[in-house]
């Protein structure tokens, strides 16, 4: 990092994480993405880690729409 | 495999600069018109906290700003594929551009102001403006309610003698800067926390000044750092309930 006034590496430690993780620009919430003009898959932003079978159990309903056969 | 974004940035041309992210993976851009996600591939597990990965993840952003106005993003905001990244990217559009308006050809300064309550100087201050006539006689219960008095006196005299001193540092930095916000005794010691968009031809002057402060609060502790990516003025979006902060 440049110009940095005080070259102190615990403190700059402290800058970094203290920004890097509370602050900046966040993107929370749902996204609705169109694939192949076929389905619209409603994805959690936040759940896209998690197994297909948890956001089922999470929803209470399949995620697949009419064109794909639940397995 | 899942997706990490570092940042937003003001292109949407393929970067002429190698770097590496977490894990090891080559940074990219995701474009869509004149706008771009600087984004890396990364392992499951990689956004959990650790130091190690937060100064690798600042490095990439300190890397891209060097050649681009940028909006820094969040650690810890995975993306599941490219797909995803062009549908926020297209839904937010107009406040990202909006973003990189404000933040372009600027820096960030990070300044906090502590203080020594204990410090004699400040004791004689309060003492002073917290002087409280003894009573010349009284129940134990009129010499708690006194007690209380020059207790609440005190804290009045330390809540006016930090405005003061915040007044006085904050106002000539913030006049230097394009934007500035400010917390106020964010703990005793900590009487000003504050953060400040500094256009590039000012940062001198600004610098100077933060010094000059330094030199006139001798009982102030100063922390100056800088300059940082514009975290604290890139902005959130809030899909649920489409506003922009």
């Amino acid at each position: 990092m440049t110009d940095v006034i005080t070259k102190s590496k615990d403190v700059t430690l402290l800058e970094i994480l203290d920004r890097v993780l509370t602050k900046g620009v966040v993107i929370s919430g749902d996204i609705v993405i169109s694939i192949a003009d076929i389905d619209l898959i409603y994805l959690g932003v936040k759940l896209l880690l998690s197994s297909v079978e948890t956001m089922e159990k999470y929803r209470g309903a399949a995620m697949y729409s009419q064109y794909n056969e639940p397995t | 495999m899942t997706k990490c974004i570092y940042a937003i940035i003001d292109s949407e041309h393929i970067l002429d600069i190698d770097i590496k992210g977490i894990d090891g993976y080559p940074v990219y851009i995701v474009a869509y018109k004149n706008i771009s996600a600087a984004v890396s591939d990364i392992n499951k597990d990689s956004l959990k906290v650790t130091a190690e990965k937060a100064l690798v993840y600042e490095e990439v952003i300190e890397c891209l700003m060097a050649d681009y106005t940028l909006l820094p993003m969040r650690f810890g905001e995975p993306v599941k594929d490219d797909n995803d990244i062009i549908e926020i990217l297209k839904q937010h559009y107009d406040e990202f551009t909006l973003n990189l308006t404000q933040v372009k050809g600027k820096l960030e300064y990070g300044l906090k102001a502590l203080w020594d309550i204990k410090n004699n100087k400040f004791e004689t201050d309060v003492k002073d403006l917290s002087k409280v006539d003894e009573p010349k006689e009284g129940s134990c219960y009129k010499k708690y309610l006194l007690d209380k008095l020059k207790e609440h006196k005190a804290n009045e005299a330390v809540i006016k003698r930090s405005e003061q001193i915040i007044e006085s540092i904050n106002k000539p930095l913030a006049d230097l800067s394009f934007l500035s916000k400010l917390k106020k005794m964010t703990t005793p010691k900590l009487v000003l926390d504050a953060v400040y968009l500094v256009e590039k031809e000012k940062k001198e002057i600004f610098v100077q000044k933060a010094e000059e402060l330094k030199a006139t609060n001798g009982e102030l502790d100063f922390l100056l750092t800088g300059p940082w990516p514009p975290f604290n003025f890139a902005g959130n979006y809030n899909l649920k309930n489409g506003s922009a902060n």
